[in-house]
C-alpha cells in the first residue's frame, strides 16, 4: 500500500526570486524531495546535498538541515529562511 | 579585495556567430573550464532556443510540444536564474579570473552588466540596472544576466534583446503567476522591451560593436579578437554532444 502523502509549495521572494518545492511524506518522513526555481545558489550543485540531507528526516528537522547546510553555500535571490519556509509549506500541504 | 583592472588588461574577443542551444552552452562551459584569459564572447542562436536555469523543471518551466513544433531547441543552463526565450538577440559571455570582478555576487553583476549599460547609452538608449540581474529601459526588461563560478574563474552570460516577439515567447514558455506578483507591471507581456521597439533603426553590427566598447569600458580592459583554443573547442564538442544534449541534464529536473 502506498501511504506517501505529496505536497508541493511555491514561493515568489518578494525582489528576489521563486523557489518550488515538491515533497513526499511518509510516516512522518521526507522520502522525496525536488527543489528547483529560478534563484542563484553558488555551488549550484550543492541543491543536491540538500535533498539528500532532508531525505529520510523527519519534518521537524527541515529548519536545522537547512540552516546547517546553508553555512556552506552563497543563495543569489532569496535566503535560508526562505528555502525553510518554503519547505515546511510543502510539508505542510502534504499531511 | 577586488582591484578594478587597469585598462591595458587584454581580453580575448570570441565571434562565434549563430549556433544551436547545445554548442553555445557548452562553448560558454569550455570558456569558463578551460579558458585561461580574460574573454568576451558575442553569439546568436540557430535555430531559435529556450534555456532554462540550472534549477529549473524542465516540463514546468517550457511548453516542450510547442518548441518541438516549431523546431525551438531547448537546454539547461549551468547557471541559475529563469527561462530564456533566444530568437532575436545578442547574447554575451564575460569569463574573467575571480579576482578581476567582486567578491559579493550582486556587486559583480552590477559590474558586469555596466558593460550592457555603456552600449545601449552609445546606442542613445538610457537604461539601468535593476533588482539582480536585469537590465530595465523605461521599466521593461531588455537584458537579463546569470552567473556561475567554477575553478576561481567567473562565467556571467546574458542577452540583449534585439527585437521580440511577446505573443510566441509566452506560448513556448510558462510564466507562472506567483513571478508577477510583485512587479509593478503585471501584464508579462508589456514587461520585456527590445532595441527594434526603441530605436526606429539599427544595424546589428553597430549594436555588436556597442556591446564590445561597453564591456571593455565596463571592465577596464581591452578587447582583441581570437578564436577558441584546440582545447576548448575539443572540449565544447564533447560537451555539446554528452551533456547538453542529453537527456539525464537537460531533464535532470
Amino acid at each position: 500500500m502506498i501511504k506517501m502523502r505529496v505536497g508541493n509549495a511555491v514561493l515568489k521572494v518578494s525582489g528576489g526570486k521563486m523557489i518550488k518545492v515538491r515533497v513526499g511524506i511518509d510516516d512522518g518522513k521526507i522520502c522525496q524531495i525536488t527543489i528547483s526555481g529560478d534563484f542563484f545558489l553558488h555551488p549550484e550543485n550543492k541543491i543536491f546535498d540538500l535533498e539528500n540531507m532532508l531525505m529520510g528526516k523527519e519534518c521537524e528537522s527541515v529548519e536545522r538541515c537547512v540552516g546547517e547546510w546553508a553555512k556552506d553555500v552563497v543563495i543569489v535571490g532569496a535566503t535560508a529562511e526562505d528555502f525553510k519556509h518554503v519547505i515546511l509549506m510543502a510539508i505542510n500541504r502534504a499531511k | 579585495m577586488y582591484l578594478a583592472p587597469v585598462m591595458s588588461t587584454k581580453m580575448r574577443l570570441l565571434l562565434t556567430g549563430p549556433r544551436n542551444a547545445a554548442e553555445n552552452m557548452a562553448i560558454d562551459e569550455a570558456i569558463l573550464l578551460a579558458g585561461d584569459v580574460p574573454t568576451l564572447r558575442l553569439y546568436e542562436w540557430s535555430p531559435p532556443a529556450i534555456t532554462i536555469g540550472y534549477f529549473q523543471s524542465i516540463n514546468e518551466e517550457v511548453n516542450l510540444n510547442e518548441c518541438k513544433k516549431r523546431g525551438v531547441d531547448v537546454v539547461r543552463r549551468i547557471t541559475g536564474g529563469g527561462a530564456v526565450y533566444h530568437k532575436h538577440e545578442i547574447t554575451y559571455s564575460v569569463v574573467l579570473p575571480e579576482k578581476l570582478v567582486p567578491a559579493d555576487i550582486l556587486e559583480s553583476y552590477r559590474v558586469i552588466c555596466g558593460g550592457i549599460i555603456y552600449a545601449l547609452g552609445a546606442l542613445g538608449i538610457n537604461a539601468s540596472f535593476a533588482g539582480i540581474n536585469d537590465i530595465l529601459v523605461g521599466g521593461r526588461k531588455i537584458s537579463g544576466s546569470a552567473q556561475t563560478r567554477k575553478k576561481g574563474r567567473v562565467l556571467q552570460h546574458g542577452t540583449l534583446l534585439l527585437d521580440v516577439d511577446v505573443d510566441e515567447m509566452f506560448t513556448l514558455l510558462r510564466v507562472p503567476e506567483e513571478k508577477m506578483r510583485d512587479k509593478i507591471v503585471k501584464d508579462v507581456k508589456k514587461r520585456v522591451i527590445s532595441i527594434k521597439q526603441v530605436l526606429d533603426n539599427y544595424r546589428k553590427d553597430d549594436v555588436i560593436d556597442a556591446l564590445i566598447n561597453g564591456f571593455c569600458k565596463a571592465l577596464h580592459m581591452s578587447a582583441e579578437e581570437q578564436n577558441m583554443s584546440d582545447t576548448e573547442a575539443e572540449m565544447a564538442r564533447r560537451l555539446a554532444v554528452e551533456k547538453y544534449s542529453s537527456y539525464e541534464w537537460n531533464h535532470m529536473r
